[in-house]
């Protein structure tokens, strides 16, 4: 065994002693909620710390592979840590709400959000297609299982469908793996890197068929079109307390994935596989977009806009290398914007119900001014309108894209970031000029939706006034 | 010629049991029929020298995960009779058409571009189950730690979801 | 290991498979074939059943099943370092019970939660109908 490194792992250990200390000790005393939420806190802040340590010494630098070529070390793998684990943290401080809902299950769901953290770094430190589809599969069953948490009728609904259609996502990377192994003769990513780059494949039939394979395995977990039919049902189904955390950690995850597979070993067919990829992203933000302004339910409406946003991130990934930075930037800011609109849906619905009606919101701007302002916010930025977050992030991505040559997916897409303010703005005027119906009271807003509400909005804002911290610190967090 | 004998025996069966898994009305003969299945990818995995995944398909797929199975059969209830009605009406000839391009595409990628570009080295293909150990603890230990963590997540995972009741008490 | 080595297999397989139809057929051919209307009833004797004896199992056999699996995969990775137990040294045997340890404290999670007791209905029915007044025990 070559080369063990605890500090490329170190994240995984802290979240995993953390869930399993947690289960352990829920079955020997049956703590209150309040311990769990110490035992998953220390753990993810643990997490978080490790990763930021492997950011000061990662970053930058060439490849650190580690545990025979499985895990990378480098700028890439700790900026997801960096991410993941600050979501996870925000994630469940909005959901937990949710948690004491579900009584004792409580236990096994902080256990279940801490091992999918584990398994969303992994897919981002991943340099071995088999560690990736492991990585992957952890993340994924978690996600399943979580979604169906509460075993309501909706609930039971959205885990089955999102189980049965990522199943079938997971078998069909799986044979993209297969593939590409079958054309280049080893899993590694560096290993396929060289060989990819040293050695000119006369008729890459194989290796094709694989790309596009793991392109549409990856694209149905990031709700890319036309892979998408799972999200609205998932987002609409899943309770609410937990829905933010499912469809940011998909996203980072997922992109984190596809961006290292894409332009580290495959870097050599960028050619081949980029217009595919704009395809996708085009047809991703044009169903996204036109899906979402029909939408009457504000987590079926947000569904349709997480598939034309991961369409607005495929496009910078047309650029290879050059688009990572891009990707990172607005992946990182929309989970964070994601986490907060879903922080309000479950203040205003519930953290333990699924549907959450438009009407639902009228009038949220008198019921609870916080909570609006919030909800307001993260629907502008998600407009990409600027002084906000989603702004300098499809800046980003535009700009990575023409560079690449792909002006005509551009244009497409500036089109689709109009019409997409019809329905964010659509929330703000329900939430500001409507009456709210009936007889609304003041809402009552727990203090972990006020907290998760309150640090979103205020990322949202600073990084969106003055993002340059941000992209510096991105241009060290390239894949080796 | 006795591979290619048995190759063509064990890939009908395989197939037969694919589309009886598929087509059977009665969940039973789908399972039995995904378990001959899976029998015949244990002879695939032989005839490739992969001893040790023939007997691990063979005890985990075509015991263990097909009792599973069985199970939830039992469980779903088999005196219910299939709905075969469809809420989207082109479904049936969508899927047909794609599967045809899907074939197609296949066929022309088999008759022009289906090569791999890798040559395989030399040495044999040594599928025992003393190779698979010495390199499972080696190379593929991560992986094979991280495995762990998937089996905690199916513990986890189930009894949150099917020994609690709705009302999170233990039922 | 060559194809051929498995050749034992293949024979029993055959065998098996010969046994079963060769005595269906013995059976069809020898066996006299005289229904009458009592021997066609499921019990010969006894009540007439009412209803379709096919019926649902209850969600714990899933539960069963699924912890089945997980251990059945565990033994599988066993197996594996088993059979290299001298080669593999110290760090094999760290590498194993770091699994190990994961999957004990899985077992030891499910054995605590309750997940392989096999009479928590009854002990609530009873507790619910005979014996109202008694806590359920934790």
């Amino acid at each position: 065994m070559s080369n063990i490194d605890f500090l490329a792992l170190g994240p995984e250990i802290a979240v995993t002693a953390a869930a399993v200390l947690l289960l352990m000790i829920e079955v020997a005393r049956k703590p209150s909620a309040r311990v769990w939420g110490w035992i998953a806190g220390i753990g993810i802040a643990a997490a978080l710390g490790l990763s930021i340590a492997g950011w000061v010494l990662g970053r930058g630098t060439d490849a650190n592979l580690y545990f025979s070529d499985m895990l990378a070390l480098d700028g890439f793998s700790a900026f997801g840590g960096i991410v993941v684990f600050t979501l996870t943290g925000i994630g469940l401080i909005a959901g937990w709400g949710l948690v004491t809902s579900l009584r004792r299950r409580g236990a096994e769901f902080v256990a279940l959000v801490l091992i999918a953290a584990a398994g969303m770094h992994l897919m981002a430190a991943s340099a071995n297609l088999i560690m990736l589809f492991i990585a992957l599969e952890v993340a994924s069953i978690s996600f399943y299982v979580l979604a169906g948490i509460t075993r309501n009728r909706a609930a039971d609904e959205a885990a089955l469908k999102y189980f049965l259609l990522g199943a079938f996502a997971s078998a069909v990377f799986l044979y993209g793996i297969a593939l590409v192994f079958a054309a280049t003769g080893t899993l590694s990513m560096a290993g396929q890197e060289s060989f990819l780059g040293e050695t000119i494949l006369l008729r890459p039939g194989v290796l094709l068929a694989g790309i596009a394979l793991l392109i549409v395995g990856l694209g149905f977990k990031v709700s890319a079109a036309p892979f998408h039919v799972w999200a609205p049902d998932v987002y609409q189904g899943a309770p609410s307390g937990v829905t933010g955390f499912l469809a940011a950690g998909a996203k980072v995850g997922g992109f984190a994935a596809l961006a290292r597979v894409l332009t580290v070993p495959l870097d050599a067919y960028l050619d081949d596989w980029a217009p595919a990829v704009a395809v996708v992203a085009v047809a991703s933000v044009v169903v996204g977009t036109l899906l979402a302004i029909a939408q009457d339910d504000i987590k079926r409406m947000l569904a349709y806009s997480s598939v034309a946003h991961a369409g607005f991130i495929l496009l910078a990934l047309t650029a290879g290398d050059a688009g990572v930075e891009a990707v990172w930037f607005y992946v990182s800011t929309y989970a964070l914007q994601v986490v907060g609109a879903f922080a309000v849906v479950a203040a205003v619905s519930g953290p333990d119900t699924g549907a959450s009606p438009l009407d639902s919101y009228a009038g949220l701007g008198k019921r609870s001014p916080m909570m609006a302002a919030g909800l307001g916010l993260m629907m502008i930025a998600m407009g990409g309108i600027p002084m906000t977050t989603g702004f300098v992030g499809k800046l980003g991505v535009f700009r990575a894209a023409i560079d690449a040559g792909y002006l005509w997916a551009v244009v497409t897409a500036l089109v689709a970031t109009v019409a997409g303010l019809f329905f964010y703005l659509r929330v703000i005027v329900r939430m500001y000029m409507d009456a709210p119906g009936g007889d609304a009271p003041a809402l009552e807003v727990g203090r972990g939706p006020a907290w998760a509400v309150g640090i979103t909005s205020a990322a949202t804002i600073v990084l969106g006034i003055a993002p340059w911290p941000l992209l510096n610190m991105l241009r060290d967090a390239l894949p080796f | 010629m006795v591979e290619l004998v048995l190759f063509v025996i064990f890939a009908i069966c395989a197939l037969f049991g694919a589309v009886t898994m598929v087509w059977a009305r009665n969940p039973v003969y789908s399972a039995l029929g995904l378990m001959l299945t899976m029998f015949s990818l244990a002879v695939f995995y032989v005839s490739n020298a992969g001893h040790f995944v023939a007997v691990v398909q063979v005890i985990v797929y075509a015991g263990a995960v097909m009792t599973l199975f069985l199970f939830v059969i039992m469980l779903i209830g088999v005196d219910k009779a299939e709905d075969r009605s469809e809420t989207l009406p082109l479904q049936r000839p969508a899927a047909l058409v794609l599967l045809a391009l899907f074939a197609a595409g296949v066929l022309v990628a088999g008759a022009r571009a289906w090569t791999t570009g890798y040559t395989a080295p030399g040495e044999a293909v040594n599928g025992t189950i003393e190779a698979i150990g010495s390199r499972l603890f080696d190379t593929w230990l991560l992986p094979f730690e991280v495995t762990a963590l998937l089996l905690i997540i199916a513990a986890a995972g189930t009894i949150a979801l099917a020994f609690f009741r709705g009302d999170g008490e233990e039922g | 290991m060559a194809l051929v080595d498995y050749l034992p297999i293949a024979i029993m397989f055959a065998l098996a498979l010969v046994f079963a139809v060769v005595s269906l057929l013995l059976s069809r051919l020898i066996a006299p074939h005289d229904p009458t209307p009592e021997k066609l009833e499921p019990y010969e004797c006894g009540i007439v059943p009412l209803q379709d004896p096919v019926q649902r199992f209850p969600v714990r056999f899933y539960l069963v099943a699924m912890l089945f699996v997980i251990f059945d995969i565990e033994i599988v990775f066993l197996f594996a370092w088993a059979v290299q137990f001298e080669a593999l040294g110290w760090p094999g045997t760290i590498a194993v019970g770091v699994f190990t340890l994961l999957l004990v404290e899985t077992l030891v999670y499910a054995w605590r939660r309750g997940a392989l007791d096999w009479n928590i209905p009854h002990r609530e029915r009873y507790r619910r109908v005979v014996a109202p007044e008694i806590e359920e025990a934790a």
